[in-house]
């Protein structure tokens, strides 16, 4: 299985399928195609942790309103660990067909001013809202599956690396579609932390300059998903 | 860095002692480290620091008693120290962790360690912690002018 995500990461190209876009991963997708992809009717929610939802103990402040952590994470940090390995995120093998996964692109998990990124994510989604996709460390050249849940209602997005559900990484759909956003990530049942995730641009063909996304000029508005 | 270093920090109960001497010759760093838990012993560690001339820079070992081993490049950024470290942990799973050491004082610097993984998966990063000169056993650092060629080790880890 890790040989597979392996490929995802590191080559970009699968045998057999879409040969002609060897950097389907790293797609970025839309609020208005993922809403419609996912069926999720509602408007984006954009969370910035440590702003409007605040990790403090067991309390987490959603709009300054105290929650304790257990009912605002427990359901998701649980979907998150219990969910089924799903299946790689491969695109069709007939690009008439519809997609079962759409990609959400590969991500640098970060923390601001901490030096080089050095731990990624590919993330796809099915229409169902599960997340499926790859992270890799290249410090370690540790190299998991990643799987996890949306919850549509309040597109919250929570998944996990390989077997391990101790740590679980969540975020918004809306966070996603981001180049650049906050992320939640929960060690154990106690200790939550904020990191970001960046959008990596789509590797240049060989010989051609990198083109880099711009830069957001502001934040998206805020909107606090409820427990 | 010669001498004896203490975390400043109490409040967790732990207490993280450092000592660095020279090994003979003033061409390598070893520290030895202990974490005691109120007065027991919960780790013992041994690092040896120092220049490796074909990557130009200096590298560190470090073995800790649980069995663990870990090597790290560093890198200077004016008062900091960027320490990549990558390692295996007794069971085989692999370990790796940014530390950034930075320079206040000749008796001061914090420490903090971020990019932490193991056994591939993300762990908690260490936010800043302020490590002091151990006062009463400075007599460490008379040890370097028993070295009066120090190398290139003593020239650049300078605290």
């Amino acid at each position: 299985m890790c040989r597979r995500f392996l490929l995802i990461l590191t080559v970009g190209w699968w045998p057999g399928y879409y040969p002609s876009d060897p950097w389907w991963w790293w797609s970025s997708a839309s609020w208005n195609s993922l809403a419609n992809f996912a069926s999720v009717p509602t408007d984006p929610i954009y969370v910035d942790y440590g702003v409007n939802v605040v990790y403090e103990g067991d309390t987490v402040y959603v709009d300054d309103q105290p929650v304790s952590a257990e009912q605002y994470d427990k359901p998701m940090l649980e979907a998150a660990a219990n969910v089924e390995q799903p299946p790689p995120p491969l695109p069709p093998s007939d690009p008439n067909q519809p997609t079962e996964w759409m990609p959400l692109g590969v991500f640098a998990l970060a923390q601001e001013d901490r030096g080089d990124a050095v731990m990624f994510f590919q993330l796809s989604i099915n229409r169902e809202g599960t997340i499926s996709g790859a992270f890799q460390s290249t410090i370690t050249n540790d190299i998991r599956p990643v799987a996890g849940q949306v919850e549509k209602a309040s597109q919250r997005a929570a998944w996990r690396v390989g077997d391990n559900t101790e740590t679980i990484f969540e975020t918004t759909l809306g966070n996603l579609t981001q180049d650049v956003s906050p992320i939640a990530v929960h060690f154990g049942n106690s200790r939550a932390q904020t990191w970001l995730l960046i959008r990596m641009p789509e590797p240049a063909p060989a010989g051609q300059p990198q083109k880099l996304p711009e830069a957001p000029k502001s934040p998206p508005p805020l909107e606090s998903p409820k427990a | 860095m010669v001498g004896d270093w203490e975390d400043a920090d109490k409040g967790d109960n732990l207490t993280v002692r450092s000592q660095y001497s020279w090994a003979r010759g003033a061409n390598f760093l070893t520290r030895n480290v202990t974490v005691k838990r109120g007065a027991e012993t919960t780790l013992e560690g041994w690092q040896i620091i120092g220049w490796d001339p074909i990557e130009s820079r200096i590298r560190s070992w470090t073995f800790d008693d649980a069995g663990g081993f870990s090597e790290g490049r560093w890198t200077q950024e004016g008062n900091r120290w960027l320490q990549r470290e990558t390692g295996v942990t007794a069971d085989g799973s692999r370990t790796g962790a940014d530390n950034t050491f930075s320079k206040i004082s000749d008796d001061r610097f914090t420490w903090e360690s971020n990019n932490r993984i193991l056994d591939g998966a993300p762990q908690p990063s260490i936010g800043q912690i302020e490590i002091n000169r151990v006062k009463e056993h400075r007599c460490h650092v008379s040890t370097i002018s028993s070295y009066p060629d120090r190398g290139v080790v003593a020239r650049l880890l300078s605290f």
